[in-house]
């Protein structure tokens, strides 16, 4: 019931700020999985990956590791992934209140948004759902700091 | 609390020494140190906070990587494995890494789970020999 509350008020407030074209640009296309909300987005990958930057920007995440995770296993074990990075995304105020509330919470820092390409034309962003996958830690302190991130996400997701 | 975590503590000890021998102890077995967060230059930087010697490493086994991949497309966004490394009070540093069985438990995916076991028996073995 929570959730469907929150789904409704966001949804609303998404209607409120977004343009009317934006809206018809993209229509639904957020999947929301049990621990990772994803989207297919039609482009190019490198635009794509600087359009992702930008998104999380917004809402006041800043990458703080970038992994090519393509590159790093074709050298290694001479496969042939096509692109796939993995950006460690962080905003240092919920990084901190996290750590604070939980003293190894590094573990599963920073939060990752993944790039994959599909093929030339299409790509797959995946960004996980703290919310999700903290639950599982069972502290309350951090729960309600890993849903305000999880809001986060979601919303640069849909703004992607 | 369920513990998502395995972890040893290390007293008497300089945290710079510990970190070597966490990067040499996951080399042995096999896992590549791909990223390293210093979390408190991280914090003083850009939110002016005085913290712990904290670091996060992100580690990765190619092998295991790959495979969880090809069982689990989205799994990049639990990869690298991290282990943290944090100075608790003068002299006595923390080593802890991720359990994969317990942070991947939000991924319904059973071929997942016999990798994770794997990768955790690894990881056991990085704690125990620091």
């Amino acid at each position: 019931m929570k959730k469907i509350i929150k789904t409704t008020i966001l949804t609303v407030f998404l209607i409120l700020i977004m343009p009317a074209e934006n809206q018809a640009q993209h229509p639904e296309g957020l999947d929301h999985e049990g621990y990772y909300f994803s989207k297919e987005i039609m482009g190019e990958f490198d635009q794509i990956v600087d359009r992702v930057i930008a998104m999380f920007k917004e809402e006041q995440f800043g990458v703080v590791s970038e992994l090519n995770m393509d590159e790093t296993l074709n050298n290694k074990l001479g496969t042939q992934l096509k692109r796939y990075k993995i950006l460690g995304m962080c905003n240092p105020g919920y990084a901190y209140k996290a750590m604070q509330a939980e003293p190894n919470i590094g573990l599963m820092l920073p939060c990752k948004v993944l790039i994959r390409e599909i093929d030339g034309e299409t790509c797959v962003v995946s960004a996980i759902d703290p919310e999700s996958t903290m639950k599982t830690i069972n502290n309350p302190e951090l729960d309600q700091i890993a849903k305000k991130v999880s809001e986060h996400f979601k919303r640069a997701m849909e703004e992607l | 609390m369920k513990d998502f975590y395995i972890s040893t503590r290390v007293t008497g000890a300089d945290f710079s020494q510990v970190l070597d021998k966490v990067i040499e102890a996951l080399k042995s077995e096999g896992f590549g140190v791909l990223t390293e967060i210093d979390v408190r230059k991280t914090l003083k930087e850009k939110i002016d906070v005085e913290f712990r010697n904290y670091k996060i490493l992100g580690a990765c086994n190619p092998h295991f990587a790959y495979k969880a991949l090809q069982s689990e497309e989205m799994i990049g966004t639990m990869l690298p494995c991290n282990i943290v490394v944090q100075e608790r009070q003068e002299g006595t540093v923390e080593v802890a890494a991720v359990d994969p069985i317990a942070s991947m438990s939000a991924v319904e995916n059973p071929d997942l789970k016999d990798i994770a076991l794997e990768v955790k028996d690894k990881l056991e073995r990085v704690i125990r020999s620091v």
